[in-house]
């Protein structure tokens, strides 16, 4: 719990009560003379800075009860503030109190109008603390906080009379219908310990009963539970001095479970029960208060300096923080940087000096390996000369009566070798053409045999072996007699002569030889 | 609240310096992100320029390697002629000392007017500015003995300039040489052969495919 001052205003003085953790403290009290005031003054010229809250417990307050009809918000919160206006016009400390529908009064909607009739009773303080900037958290009135005290400890029955015992020898009676605040007294009784107290207390709780039937706002039958905050033998005391207890049923509550209720540190002592309320007021922001008009409302502008200071001094360390981590960044960027500027200034001093000793081969690296490339291509794909003669040659050397008369061979391409591609007319451009692989292979051997005794069997035969051995021991893979001697078909025509004399025609053939080839080392 | 209920003085008290320290920082938060985009601009122009140089740098040792590789390679080929221009007289020149130093009773050429050639190999990398060229040559031969066609296509691979290739070639006996003559033409050839060479950027275009 914060450290918290309340300025209680009673009829006749302000007291000092200071709230710490352990408990409220009732301080100074300065009587409304010039005297106290100037006194009050002094004391706030040392703690002019001090959230402070008022707490207005006077006998000159007043309640009265209205009703409106069922309106809109706007123009309710406009007719709640005209008729307050009107009742209470001489005073800037009044409230209107929306309440709501009641049950028993059909469409009408209930309003409470309370003010300190006397304001002669707050201005003076209220000057000297506006005079010496203090912040004031709110003016609040103690019976329009005995509403949400007397729920703290009970569920207030529907007619409740709310009693304590303050400034000694005073009684606070709030008067709730339905745990809503209708009416309130403050009344003087003798002092609590005389014997006496327990007959005033009844009188005064008559009193009340007779003001609220006269105001009816309690009819004669009805029961008015009296909820009382005392301590057992001042309970004894009070219901001694009872004399008639028809309609009334009473109910004590003790003030330490009360004081905890209510979130009082430390005890209460038994005649001050007003400590309640501002431990109350303290711990949970009241629902009503007096505005106070026209008057510099300085605990809204600390808030506001508050606010103001804790953003910047918020903004500031954030800031700082961002700057920092921002300024680091930039001088590890800027590090980075260096290392990758030094790092680039030696790969381009390499660069240059590689390049110095690379400048003096004048034709282009890729070109070079293109030049390269096309030059094994074109040796891949050429035939040697001496390959098909070297084939034969192996071949016809164990084949002495054969001999050859023509040879020719030519390569086969796997595309058109452009031979066609030239150009047509003398002013046109020549396309380029392609440099073909080798795809196969083709010779023709043109032979006779020699010496040669007519015998065509024994010339067939001897044909047929050496084209068997050419594609026996030769790369060609397919070997074809395409001629012999004589044409064997039947479907062919022969014609020939006999010699008696023994001459014969010479045992001409021909062999066409094919090799494919089929990777590119041809 | 209105203006007019503003306690100004109340409001400044204590506000000050908090208020100052703030407009610092703002400053200085300010100037420390100016300076950190400044650093990560030219952070990041070193490192494009890192990631430029590193790629020039690797595509002069893939060239380097090239030329390692390929160097004695292309000196080969600019050697035996195939990288350079064609050239007519060393070709005319080569067959007419081959013919006769060899004794040849005959000799003939047909050379065709030179072809531009589509490169057969690709090079993605580079290369753009070779050019190959060939020309188709037909050449009749009048032969003592077949083996002079050997030698003969010899000396030419060794001493003409360029690449040579025989696509077709055919050999045939003269009719009736049943005896063989020690000098007259036994053997007739007639073959189809290419000259081929490239042209390469450290060939001077004016005179390369002449």
């Amino acid at each position: 719990m914060s450290n918290r001052r309340f300025f209680y205003i009673t009829q006749d003085s302000l007291i000092v009560w200071s709230l710490t953790r352990t408990g409220l403290q009732e301080g100074i009290t300065f009587s409304s003379s010039d005297e106290g005031f100037e006194d009050f003054s002094a004391y706030l010229a040392d703690s002019a800075e001090k959230s402070s809250t008022m707490v207005v417990d006077v006998i000159e307050e007043e309640f009265v009860c209205d009703t409106i009809p069922k309106l809109g918000t706007g123009d309710r919160k406009s007719l709640i503030e005209r008729r307050l206006a009107r009742k209470f016009s001489r005073t800037p400390y009044r409230i209107g109190i929306y309440q709501g529908h009641w049950r028993e009064k059909g469409d009408t909607q209930e309003v409470l109008h309370a003010a300190v009739t006397n304001h002669e009773l707050i201005d003076p303080w209220l000057e000297i603390i506006v005079s010496h900037k203090t912040p004031v958290a709110g003016i609040y009135s103690v019976p329009l906080l005995g509403e949400a005290l007397l729920c703290r400890f009970r569920k207030p029955a529907e007619h409740s009379l709310f009693l304590t015992q303050h400034q000694g020898n005073k009684l606070r009676q709030v008067f709730l219908q339905d745990g809503k605040i209708r009416s309130a007294r403050l009344s003087q009784t003798p002092s609590p310990d005389s014997e006496e107290y327990g007959s005033s207390f009844f009188t005064e709780v008559q009193r009340s009963r007779r003001y609220l039937e006269r105001t009816r706002l309690l009819s004669a039958n009805d029961e008015l539970n009296i909820y009382v905050v005392a301590h057992a033998d001042r309970a004894e005391r009070i219901l001694a001095g009872i004399e008639n207890r028809a309609e009334m049923k009473v109910h004590f509550i003790d003030p330490d479970s009360a004081g905890k209720l209510a979130g009082v540190p430390g005890d209460l002592h038994p005649d001050h029960f007003e400590a309640l309320y501002l431990a109350c007021c303290a711990s949970k922001k009241p629902k009503y208060r007096y505005l106070m008009r026209n008057q510099i409302n300085y605990a809204r502008l600390a808030r506001l300096r508050h606010a103001v200071i804790a953003t910047a001094a918020t903004a500031a360390v954030g800031f700082s923080v961002v700057s920092g981590i921002m300024l680091a960044s930039g001088l590890e960027l800027q590090d980075a940087s260096r290392t990758i500027e030094s790092q680039v200034n030696q790969l381009q001093e390499t660069y240059r000096r590689e390049h110095d000793e690379f400048q003096p081969i004048k034709a282009d690296s890729h070109e070079m390996k293109l030049a390269v490339d096309t030059g094994d291509y074109i040796l891949r794909n050429t035939l040697p000369v001496s390959w098909v003669m070297q084939q034969i040659g192996s071949v016809m050397g164990q084949h002495a009566d054969m001999h050859i008369d023509g040879l020719s061979w030519e390569v086969e391409a796997t595309q058109d070798t452009g031979s066609n591609n030239a150009a047509r007319r003398p002013n046109d451009r020549q396309m380029p053409v392609n440099i073909p692989e080798i795809a196969a292979i083709y010779a023709n051997l043109n032979g006779r045999i020699r010496p040669y005794d007519g015998d065509l069997r024994d010339a067939f035969a001897k044909i047929e072996e050496l084209a068997s051995s050419l594609e026996s021991r030769t790369a060609f893979e397919n070997v074809v007699v395409t001629e012999y001697p004589i044409d064997p078909r039947p479907q062919a025509s022969v014609s020939g002569e006999v010699n008696v004399r023994g001459e014969v025609l010479p045992a001409e053939f021909s062999i066409r030889l094919t090799v494919r080839i089929q990777d590119e080392a041809g | 609240m209105k203006l007019a209920d503003f306690d100004w003085d109340y409001l400044r008290k204590d506000t000050l310096w908090p208020t100052v320290s703030a407009l610092v920082a703002t400053v200085i938060l300010l100037a420390s992100s100016l300076f950190h985009d400044r650093q990560k601009e030219l952070h990041a122009t070193y490192s494009v320029n890192q990631v430029s140089i590193h790629a020039d740098y690797d595509e002069l040792l893939y060239r380097r390697r090239l030329v390692d590789r390929y160097h004695r390679r292309y000196d080969q080929f600019q050697s035996l002629g195939f990288v350079g221009r064609e050239s007519r007289v060393d070709w005319v020149e080569t067959i007419r000392i081959a013919a006769t130093g060899m004794y040849l009773p005959h000799v003939s050429y047909d050379i065709e007017p030179q072809l531009e050639v589509i490169t057969p190999v690709d090079s993605v990398q580079g290369g753009t500015g070779i050019q190959t060229y060939l020309s188709k040559l037909e050449m009749t031969l009048g032969l003592v003995h077949e083996v002079d066609l050997l030698r003969f296509f010899q000396r030419l691979e060794t001493e003409a300039p360029g690449l040579m290739k025989i696509d077709r070639c055919s050999l045939s006996r003269q009719s009736g040489a049943d005896q063989a003559l020690v000098a007259g033409t036994n053997i007739v050839a007639n073959c189809s052969l290419m000259m081929l060479s490239v042209i390469t950027s450290d060939i001077d275009p004016q005179v390369a495919g002449s």
